[in-house]
């Protein structure tokens, strides 16, 4: 590789330090890609937290509808199993009416075990006890903060349920249950639509053998290769992924992503043909400085070089300051949020505001790469002017 | 070889105020710069003295004829070689000293040096010891926008020297500044052209400083005569 003109480093230092022009441009370029970071981390990072909660609280990664719980062992022989499968709980589900003095609300209840609250799915989720739990004969279950707050219920109070039956033929039979946990995920989507309550319970409320599957988790190795693991579970099973289980979820999560990923390379665009016009505007601001430059011997070659240096110099300094920044911020999302929703922002009702921080490095590099080769295409396109510039300017303007 | 040679040249502008009619500022010039010697041009102003010069120096084209730079035609060179030939054989000097503006005196005589791709550091000696020898030493970090008329044009000459040049090419050297300064700047001008053993070719008003050049030549009515 051939030694840069020494040249060029000294006229690219100079155009830098003198234009408040391109200063201006690095803080452009910095507080557009600052936001965008921000953007990728809370989308992504949000979209990885709700779908944890889908899985790891609704419907696992995948479900196998079985009568009983079957040994997955079994079925797909002790070392897939050990390799693919790190929890599966049976799990007994319907729908009902939660029915407190003042309100009504609608909710799945799921009926578990207490092997089903693992590591993994007490990391989702918080649960407050009632600690004086009275020994009547009445049924304990888990509501939401949400499902609570709507209610206007808490811990020891009683509700009613009104179990819907899958036949329509059948009676509703309303049941009493005491409030014995009050749970919250962090996404009161979700958590308005679940309840938790015994397996033994729920098997009686819901003897419907068709409410009862099997929720398995897997491994990390292969949370994104779960067709291998459906498949090893052979033919002859009801078997669905969590994306199946949620497809309007799971289809929003995928637009939403495309979504934000086009908007957030039009942004980028118009941030890097910024640097075009900026470039163009030196190149008109400094006509004098490039004939004389071009008088003492300079080739165009060279004064296209050092000027497309300041400029992507300036652009590339602006973008790693906006993705630093951006970082910065959106490595700090959750209390941000958290001060957010505390000020009673609505809307933010519908986002997940306890997530876990998830830096998609890939968008990331993406919108950076995206940013560097445009600003590099449409600075150079925008220096060829240059060419125009000869040293007679210099005596035909003065 | 001579360091420039002018054949046959002549140049006509394109006239707005006739038409699609032009104008002959030089007829069939033939002019060589000899190695070693300086020579003026001297004439009325808008005679042609700074378009000879222009094209001289390969800034401008020749309507007709051609330029040789040390025996190569400037017309055959693309953009880059045009500009290396010109970076390292040519050094100019204008009435207005056109140094740029927000570069320290060394940074614009060290300029062309850097610009033909020589090592930053012999570069500054270069530049510095032309700068001293210019009595300059004290003003080599200031900018043109702090110096005098007189110490701008004299960071002018050191630039035009910065590569060892052949020849410089000279257009009004001291038409800016006063009496003092200039005859300053004329001895200075002629004295490091003969040290260094270049050659100067020269575009005046001034009688006097043209005519202690060893060639004067007059360009009236689009044609050169020698004088001298």
């Amino acid at each position: 590789m051939s030694r840069m003109n020494p040249f060029v480093g000294l006229w690219s230092r100079k155009r830098i330090a003198k234009r408040g022009r391109l200063t201006s441009c690095m803080i452009l370029i910095a507080l557009v890609m600052a936001p965008l970071v921000c953007a990728l981390i809370f989308s992504d990072s949000m979209m990885e937290g709700i779908t944890s909660k889908y899985i790891y609280l609704s419907d696992g990664h995948i479900q196998l509808n079985a009568e009983h719980l079957t040994s997955v062992s079994s079925l797909i022989g002790p070392e897939n199993a050990q390799a693919m499968v790190v929890s599966a709980d049976e799990v007994t589900s319907g729908y009902a009416l939660m029915y407190s003095a003042s309100n009504t609300s609608s909710v799945m209840i799921k009926g578990v075990s207490d092997s089903y609250f693992n590591d993994l799915r007490m990391k989702q989720i918080t649960f407050m006890y009632n600690e004086n739990p009275s020994s009547s004969s009445i049924k304990g279950i888990a509501i939401s903060r949400a499902t609570a707050r709507k209610l206007d219920v808490g811990l020891g109070d009683r509700v009613a349920l009104m179990i819907v039956p899958d036949d329509v033929k059948k009676v509703l039979r309303p049941v009493l249950v005491r409030i014995d946990a009050i749970f919250y995920s962090g996404y009161d989507q979700l958590d308005e639509l679940l309840s938790f309550i015994d397996l033994d319970y729920a098997r009686e409320l819901y003897s419907d053998i068709s409410s009862t599957t099997i929720e398995i988790l897997v491994t990390p190795e292969y949370m994104e290769r779960l067709d291998e693991v459906v498949s090893a579970f052979g033919s002859g099973h009801r078997i669905s992924k969590w994306n199946e289980h949620n497809v309007s979820v799971y289809e929003n999560f995928v637009t939403s992503r495309q979504m934000i990923m086009i908007i957030l390379m039009l942004v980028t665009s118009v941030a890097a043909f910024y640097t075009a016009s900026v470039a163009q505007q030196m190149v008109q601001d400094d006509i004098q400085e490039i004939a004389i430059v071009k008088l003492v011997g300079s080739s165009n070659a060279l004064v296209r070089k050092s000027a497309f240096i300041s400029v992507y110099t300036v652009t590339l300094a602006g973008m790693v300051m906006g993705i630093c920044l951006g970082l910065l911020i959106g490595c700090n999302l959750g209390p941000i949020l958290t001060w957010l929703s505390s000020l009673g922002i609505q809307s933010l009702s519908f986002y997940l505001l306890d997530f876990s921080i998830n830096i998609p490095w890939l968008s990331i590099g993406l919108i950076s790469l995206m940013l560097m080769v445009i600003s590099f295409i449409s600075i150079h396109i925008s220096l060829s002017r240059t060419r125009h510039i000869t040293p007679m300017r210099l005596f035909t303007t003065l | 070889m001579q360091p420039i040679e002018l054949i046959s040249i002549t140049k006509r502008f394109r006239t707005a105020e006739k038409g699609e009619g032009e104008i002959t500022i030089l007829s069939n010039i033939d002019l060589g710069v000899v190695q070693g010697q300086s020579t003026a041009i001297i004439g009325k102003s808008g005679s042609g003295k700074s378009t000879l010069l222009h094209i001289a120096g390969g800034l401008d084209s020749p309507s007709e004829g051609k330029v040789l730079c040390n025996g190569t035609d400037f017309s055959t060179l693309d953009d880059r070689h045009r500009s290396a030939l010109r970076n390292l054989h040519i050094g100019f000097i204008f009435q207005s000293n056109l140094l740029l503006e927000d570069f320290t005196a060394l940074e614009n005589v060290m300029a062309p040096a850097l610009i033909a791709g020589k090592k930053e550091k012999e570069c500054k000696d270069r530049a510095v010891e032309l700068l001293n020898r210019l009595g300059l030493a004290d003003r080599m970090n200031h900018i043109p926008g702090k110096l005098s008329g007189g110490e701008k044009q004299r960071v002018a000459i050191c630039r035009a020297l910065m590569n060892s040049p052949e020849v410089i090419l000279a257009d009004e050297p001291t038409g800016a500044l006063d009496e003092e300064n200039a005859g300053e700047v004329e001895q200075l001008l002629l004295d490091l052209v003969r040290e260094e053993g270049r050659s100067l070719l020269l575009v005046t008003h001034n009688q006097d400083f043209a005519y202690r050049c060893d060639n004067v030549y007059l360009l009236k009515n689009h044609v050169l005569t020698k004088e001298k």
